[in-house]
Protein backbone atom coordinates (compact mmCIF):
# COMPACT_ATOMS: atom_id res chain seq x y z
CA UNK A 1 0.00 0.00 0.00
CA UNK A 2 2.13 2.86 -1.21
CA UNK A 3 -0.69 5.35 -0.57
CA UNK A 4 0.66 5.45 3.00
CA UNK A 5 4.05 6.69 1.77
CA UNK A 6 2.33 9.18 -0.51
CA UNK A 7 0.17 10.48 2.33
CA UNK A 8 3.30 10.98 4.44
CA UNK A 9 4.91 12.73 1.46
CA UNK A 10 1.97 15.14 1.16
CA UNK A 11 2.16 16.07 4.83
CA UNK A 12 5.92 16.56 4.61
CA UNK A 13 5.63 18.89 1.60
CA UNK A 14 2.81 20.94 3.17
CA UNK A 15 4.68 21.32 6.47
CA UNK A 16 7.79 22.48 4.59
CA UNK A 17 5.76 24.97 2.58
CA UNK A 18 4.03 26.26 5.72
CA UNK A 19 7.42 26.71 7.34
CA UNK A 20 8.59 28.84 4.40
CA UNK A 21 5.37 30.81 3.98
CA UNK A 22 4.66 34.07 5.74
CA UNK A 23 0.98 33.21 5.82
CA UNK A 24 -0.18 31.24 8.84
CA UNK A 25 -3.42 29.42 9.39
CA UNK A 26 -5.16 26.09 9.53
CA UNK A 27 -4.86 23.89 6.44
CA UNK A 28 -8.38 23.32 5.11
CA UNK A 29 -7.87 21.87 1.69
CA UNK A 30 -5.07 20.26 -0.31
CA UNK A 31 -5.44 20.18 -4.10
CA UNK A 32 -3.72 17.24 -5.77
CA UNK A 33 -3.12 16.37 -9.40
CA UNK A 34 -3.11 12.61 -9.79
CA UNK A 35 -2.13 11.14 -13.13
CA UNK A 36 -3.80 8.03 -14.47
CA UNK A 37 -0.45 6.27 -14.67
CA UNK A 38 0.37 6.97 -11.03
CA UNK A 39 -2.04 4.16 -10.12
CA UNK A 40 -3.05 5.85 -6.90
CA UNK A 41 -6.24 4.60 -5.33
CA UNK A 42 -8.05 7.79 -4.15
CA UNK A 43 -9.99 6.04 -1.36
CA UNK A 44 -6.87 4.42 0.03
CA UNK A 45 -5.06 7.74 -0.20
CA UNK A 46 -7.78 9.58 1.73
CA UNK A 47 -7.85 6.84 4.36
CA UNK A 48 -4.04 6.87 4.72
CA UNK A 49 -3.99 10.64 4.84
CA UNK A 50 -6.57 10.80 7.63
CA UNK A 51 -4.49 8.34 9.61
CA UNK A 52 -1.10 9.97 9.01
CA UNK A 53 -2.22 13.58 9.42
CA UNK A 54 -3.39 13.18 13.01
CA UNK A 55 -1.55 15.64 15.24
CA UNK A 56 0.15 17.29 12.25
CA UNK A 57 -0.56 20.67 10.68
CA UNK A 58 -2.64 18.85 8.06
CA UNK A 59 -5.09 17.29 10.50
CA UNK A 60 -8.69 17.56 9.22
CA UNK A 61 -7.62 18.99 5.87
CA UNK A 62 -9.64 17.78 2.89
CA UNK A 63 -7.88 16.18 -0.06
CA UNK A 64 -9.24 17.33 -3.41
CA UNK A 65 -8.08 14.98 -6.13
CA UNK A 66 -8.02 16.08 -9.75
CA UNK A 67 -7.53 13.06 -11.98
CA UNK A 68 -5.24 13.74 -14.92
CA UNK A 69 -5.77 11.59 -18.02
CA UNK A 70 -2.93 10.07 -19.99
CA UNK A 71 -1.84 12.40 -22.81
CA UNK A 72 0.84 11.43 -25.27
CA UNK A 73 2.50 12.95 -28.30
CA UNK A 74 4.10 11.15 -31.19
CA UNK A 75 7.68 12.33 -31.66
CA UNK A 76 7.61 11.40 -35.33
CA UNK A 77 4.33 12.73 -36.75
CA UNK A 78 3.37 15.06 -33.92
CA UNK A 79 -0.03 13.48 -33.35
CA UNK A 80 -1.42 13.99 -29.85
CA UNK A 81 -3.51 11.17 -28.38
CA UNK A 82 -4.91 9.85 -25.09
CA UNK A 83 -4.60 6.08 -25.00
CA UNK A 84 -7.20 4.20 -22.93
CA UNK A 85 -4.59 1.62 -22.03
CA UNK A 86 -0.92 2.22 -21.47
CA UNK A 87 0.02 1.28 -25.01
CA UNK A 88 2.58 3.68 -26.36
CA UNK A 89 2.19 3.37 -30.11
CA UNK A 90 1.00 6.21 -32.34
CA UNK A 91 -2.50 5.47 -33.68
CA UNK A 92 -1.69 7.38 -36.90
CA UNK A 93 1.83 6.46 -37.97
CA UNK A 94 2.47 3.44 -35.71
CA UNK A 95 5.66 4.98 -34.33
CA UNK A 96 6.83 3.91 -30.89
CA UNK A 97 8.68 7.17 -30.21
CA UNK A 98 6.05 8.48 -27.83
CA UNK A 99 6.41 11.19 -25.25
CA UNK A 100 4.10 11.24 -22.25
CA UNK A 101 2.81 14.79 -21.83
CA UNK A 102 0.72 14.19 -18.73
CA UNK A 103 -0.71 11.36 -16.70
CA UNK A 104 2.39 10.31 -14.75
CA UNK A 105 2.26 13.03 -12.13
CA UNK A 106 1.38 12.83 -8.48
CA UNK A 107 1.78 16.35 -7.26
CA UNK A 108 0.43 18.95 -4.90
CA UNK A 109 -1.00 21.78 -6.94
CA UNK A 110 -1.87 24.05 -4.05
CA UNK A 111 -3.33 24.16 -0.57
CA UNK A 112 -5.75 26.44 1.18
CA UNK A 113 -5.43 27.86 4.67
CA UNK A 114 -7.65 30.05 6.79
CA UNK B 1 -6.09 31.75 1.14
CA UNK B 2 -4.66 29.56 -1.57
CA UNK B 3 -0.94 28.80 -1.66
CA UNK B 4 0.52 27.43 -4.90
CA UNK B 5 2.94 24.54 -4.43
CA UNK B 6 3.28 22.56 -7.67
CA UNK B 7 5.53 19.97 -6.11
CA UNK B 8 5.92 16.32 -6.80
CA UNK B 9 5.00 14.36 -3.69
CA UNK B 10 7.80 11.88 -4.27
CA UNK B 11 10.37 14.66 -4.52
CA UNK B 12 11.79 13.77 -1.10
CA UNK B 13 12.36 10.20 -2.23
CA UNK B 14 13.90 11.31 -5.52
CA UNK B 15 16.31 13.62 -3.73
CA UNK B 16 17.58 10.81 -1.51
CA UNK B 17 17.74 8.49 -4.54
CA UNK B 18 20.03 10.99 -6.28
CA UNK B 19 22.23 11.10 -3.18
CA UNK B 20 22.43 7.30 -3.22
CA UNK B 21 23.27 7.40 -6.93
CA UNK B 22 26.10 9.87 -6.27
CA UNK B 23 27.55 7.71 -3.47
CA UNK B 24 27.38 4.57 -5.61
CA UNK B 25 28.89 6.36 -8.62
CA UNK B 26 31.79 7.65 -6.54
CA UNK B 27 32.57 4.13 -5.39
CA UNK B 28 32.15 2.80 -8.93
CA UNK B 29 29.41 0.36 -7.91
CA UNK B 30 27.05 -0.91 -10.60
CA UNK B 31 23.59 -1.18 -9.06
CA UNK B 32 20.56 -3.13 -10.25
CA UNK B 33 17.04 -2.89 -8.88
CA UNK B 34 15.17 -6.16 -9.45
CA UNK B 35 11.39 -5.96 -9.44
CA UNK B 36 8.74 -8.63 -9.98
CA UNK B 37 5.59 -10.15 -8.58
CA UNK B 38 6.02 -12.49 -5.61
CA UNK B 39 7.38 -15.84 -6.69
CA UNK B 40 8.70 -14.86 -10.13
CA UNK B 41 12.13 -16.19 -9.17
CA UNK B 42 14.21 -13.14 -8.28
CA UNK B 43 16.03 -14.86 -5.44
CA UNK B 44 16.88 -17.99 -7.41
CA UNK B 45 18.13 -15.85 -10.29
CA UNK B 46 20.33 -13.96 -7.83
CA UNK B 47 21.62 -17.20 -6.34
CA UNK B 48 22.64 -18.47 -9.79
CA UNK B 49 24.12 -15.08 -10.66
CA UNK B 50 26.18 -14.83 -7.51
CA UNK B 51 27.36 -18.42 -7.99
CA UNK B 52 28.66 -17.50 -11.45
CA UNK B 53 30.14 -14.08 -10.69
CA UNK B 54 31.53 -14.25 -7.18
CA UNK B 55 34.89 -15.70 -8.21
CA UNK B 56 35.76 -12.69 -10.36
CA UNK B 57 33.67 -9.88 -8.95
CA UNK B 58 32.77 -8.46 -5.58
CA UNK B 59 29.04 -8.62 -5.15
CA UNK B 60 26.61 -7.53 -2.46
CA UNK B 61 22.85 -7.88 -2.17
CA UNK B 62 20.18 -5.82 -0.45
CA UNK B 63 17.12 -7.97 0.12
CA UNK B 64 13.72 -6.38 0.56
CA UNK B 65 10.83 -8.29 2.08
CA UNK B 66 7.86 -7.35 4.18
CA UNK B 67 8.82 -10.07 6.62
CA UNK B 68 11.36 -12.88 7.27
CA UNK B 69 15.04 -13.12 6.38
CA UNK B 70 14.57 -16.30 4.35
CA UNK B 71 15.91 -14.79 1.12
CA UNK B 72 18.89 -13.16 2.80
CA UNK B 73 19.83 -16.52 4.31
CA UNK B 74 19.67 -18.14 0.87
CA UNK B 75 22.14 -15.59 -0.48
CA UNK B 76 24.40 -15.38 2.57
CA UNK B 77 25.34 -19.02 1.89
CA UNK B 78 27.52 -17.74 -0.94
CA UNK B 79 29.72 -15.79 1.44
CA UNK B 80 28.82 -12.33 0.13
CA UNK B 81 27.56 -9.31 2.10
CA UNK B 82 23.76 -9.39 2.31
CA UNK B 83 21.58 -6.80 4.02
CA UNK B 84 17.98 -7.70 4.77
CA UNK B 85 15.41 -4.92 4.89
CA UNK B 86 12.11 -5.93 6.49
CA UNK B 87 9.37 -3.38 6.11
CA UNK B 88 7.02 -4.90 8.70
CA UNK B 89 8.77 -2.80 11.34
CA UNK B 90 8.09 0.36 9.35
CA UNK B 91 4.42 0.00 8.47
CA UNK B 92 4.69 -3.04 6.19
CA UNK B 93 5.48 -0.99 3.09
CA UNK B 94 5.08 -2.91 -0.15
CA UNK B 95 8.13 -1.35 -1.80
CA UNK B 96 11.63 -0.24 -0.94
CA UNK B 97 12.27 3.49 -0.88
CA UNK B 98 15.46 5.50 -1.27
CA UNK B 99 15.85 6.13 2.43
CA UNK B 100 15.82 2.41 3.26
CA UNK B 101 18.59 1.94 0.69
CA UNK B 102 20.53 4.86 2.13
CA UNK B 103 20.50 3.19 5.54
CA UNK B 104 21.48 -0.16 4.05
CA UNK B 105 24.40 1.48 2.20
CA UNK B 106 25.63 2.86 5.52
CA UNK B 107 26.05 -0.66 6.84
CA UNK B 108 27.90 -2.02 3.80
CA UNK B 109 31.63 -1.69 3.14
CA UNK B 110 31.22 0.10 -0.18
CA UNK B 111 34.90 0.10 -1.04
CA UNK B 112 34.80 -3.67 -1.51
CA UNK B 113 31.75 -3.91 -3.81
CA UNK B 114 31.62 -3.83 -7.61
CA UNK B 115 28.05 -4.92 -8.22
CA UNK B 116 25.10 -4.34 -5.92
CA UNK B 117 21.82 -6.13 -6.50
CA UNK B 118 18.74 -4.77 -4.79
CA UNK B 119 15.94 -7.30 -4.66
CA UNK B 120 12.80 -5.24 -4.30
CA UNK B 121 9.67 -6.45 -2.53
CA UNK B 122 7.57 -8.76 -4.69
CA UNK B 123 5.01 -6.38 -6.19
CA UNK B 124 4.66 -4.93 -9.68
CA UNK B 125 2.87 -1.73 -8.72
CA UNK B 126 4.38 0.19 -5.83
CA UNK B 127 8.13 -0.36 -6.35
CA UNK B 128 7.80 1.31 -9.75
CA UNK B 129 7.08 4.67 -8.12
CA UNK B 130 10.25 4.79 -6.04
CA UNK B 131 13.66 5.54 -7.49
CA UNK B 132 16.34 3.97 -5.27
CA UNK B 133 19.44 5.37 -6.97
CA UNK B 134 20.10 2.31 -9.14
CA UNK B 135 21.78 2.27 -12.56
CA UNK B 136 19.32 -0.14 -14.14
CA UNK B 137 15.86 -1.40 -13.36
CA UNK B 138 15.21 -5.04 -14.17
CA UNK B 139 11.81 -6.68 -14.29
CA UNK B 140 11.58 -10.40 -13.75
CA UNK B 141 8.44 -11.95 -15.19
CA UNK B 142 7.88 -15.67 -15.00
CA UNK B 143 6.07 -17.50 -17.77
CA UNK B 144 3.37 -18.75 -15.40
CA UNK B 145 2.15 -15.17 -14.90
CA UNK B 146 0.76 -14.91 -18.43
CA UNK B 147 1.24 -12.69 -21.46
CA UNK B 148 -0.74 -9.66 -20.37
CA UNK B 149 1.25 -8.52 -17.32
CA UNK B 150 3.23 -5.81 -19.18
CA UNK B 151 -0.01 -4.11 -20.24
CA UNK B 152 -1.59 -4.60 -16.81
CA UNK B 153 1.38 -3.09 -14.95
CA UNK B 154 2.66 -0.61 -17.52
CA UNK B 155 4.48 1.73 -15.16
CA UNK B 156 6.93 -0.90 -13.98
CA UNK B 157 7.52 -2.18 -17.50
CA UNK B 158 7.80 1.29 -18.99
CA UNK B 159 10.70 2.17 -16.68
CA UNK B 160 12.57 -1.08 -17.00
CA UNK B 161 15.89 -1.38 -18.79
CA UNK B 162 15.70 -5.15 -19.05
CA UNK B 163 13.01 -7.80 -18.91
CA UNK B 164 14.10 -11.19 -17.63
CA UNK B 165 11.56 -13.81 -18.62
CA UNK B 166 12.07 -16.61 -16.12
CA UNK B 167 10.91 -20.25 -15.81
CA UNK B 168 11.62 -20.92 -19.48
CA UNK B 169 11.83 -24.64 -18.64
CA UNK B 170 8.04 -24.60 -18.16
CA UNK B 171 7.28 -23.25 -21.63
CA UNK B 172 6.29 -26.61 -23.10
CA UNK B 173 3.89 -27.30 -20.23
CA UNK B 174 2.01 -24.01 -20.40
CA UNK B 175 -0.43 -22.39 -22.79
CA UNK B 176 1.43 -19.11 -22.50
CA UNK B 177 2.40 -17.38 -25.76
CA UNK B 178 5.96 -16.10 -25.29
CA UNK B 179 5.96 -14.09 -28.52
CA UNK B 180 2.79 -12.28 -27.41
CA UNK B 181 4.28 -11.63 -23.97
CA UNK B 182 7.32 -9.98 -25.59
CA UNK B 183 5.10 -8.06 -28.00
CA UNK B 184 3.05 -6.75 -25.07
CA UNK B 185 6.18 -5.67 -23.27
CA UNK B 186 7.26 -3.65 -26.32
CA UNK B 187 3.83 -2.05 -26.60
CA UNK B 188 4.46 -0.46 -23.24
CA UNK B 189 8.20 0.04 -23.64
CA UNK B 190 9.40 -0.18 -27.25
CA UNK B 191 13.07 -0.02 -26.20
CA UNK B 192 12.80 -2.85 -23.67
CA UNK B 193 15.39 -5.58 -24.13
CA UNK B 194 14.57 -9.06 -22.94
CA UNK B 195 16.43 -12.18 -21.98
CA UNK B 196 14.68 -15.50 -21.55
CA UNK B 197 16.09 -17.88 -19.03
CA UNK B 198 15.45 -20.59 -16.53
CA UNK B 199 17.22 -20.04 -13.24
CA UNK B 200 16.29 -23.63 -12.37
CA UNK B 201 17.96 -25.36 -15.35
CA UNK B 202 20.50 -22.66 -16.17
CA UNK B 203 19.22 -22.18 -19.72
CA UNK B 204 19.81 -18.60 -20.87
CA UNK B 205 21.76 -17.67 -17.75
CA UNK B 206 24.91 -17.12 -19.87
CA UNK B 207 23.20 -14.36 -21.82
CA UNK B 208 22.17 -12.65 -18.58
CA UNK B 209 25.69 -12.90 -17.17
CA UNK B 210 27.05 -11.37 -20.38
CA UNK B 211 24.54 -8.52 -20.08
CA UNK B 212 25.75 -7.79 -16.54
CA UNK B 213 29.41 -7.87 -17.60
CA UNK B 214 28.75 -5.61 -20.56
CA UNK B 215 27.07 -3.08 -18.25
CA UNK B 216 30.01 -3.25 -15.86
CA UNK B 217 32.43 -2.53 -18.72
CA UNK B 218 30.32 0.42 -19.85
CA UNK B 219 30.18 1.76 -16.31
CA UNK B 220 33.94 1.43 -15.83
CA UNK B 221 34.62 3.25 -19.09
CA UNK B 222 32.67 6.31 -17.95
Amino acid sequence: MHELSLAQGIIQVIEEELGKSKEKGIVRKINLRVGKLSFVEPEALVFSFEFCSKKTQCENAKLVIEKVPLNCKCQDCGKGFSPEEAVFICPDCNSSRIKIISGEEFCIDSFEIE
Amino acid sequence: MKIKVLKDVLKANDTIAEENRAVLRKKGILTFNLMSSPGAGKTLILEKTVERLKKDLKIAVIEGDVSTSNDAKRLAKYGIPVIQINTDSIGGACHLDANMIKEALDSLDLSSIQILFIENIGNLICPAGFDLGEDKKIIVLSLTEGEDKPVKYPVAFRQADLLLVNKLDLLEHLDVDLALLLKNSRKVNPELKSIQLSARTGEGVDVWIQWIKKNLELKNKK
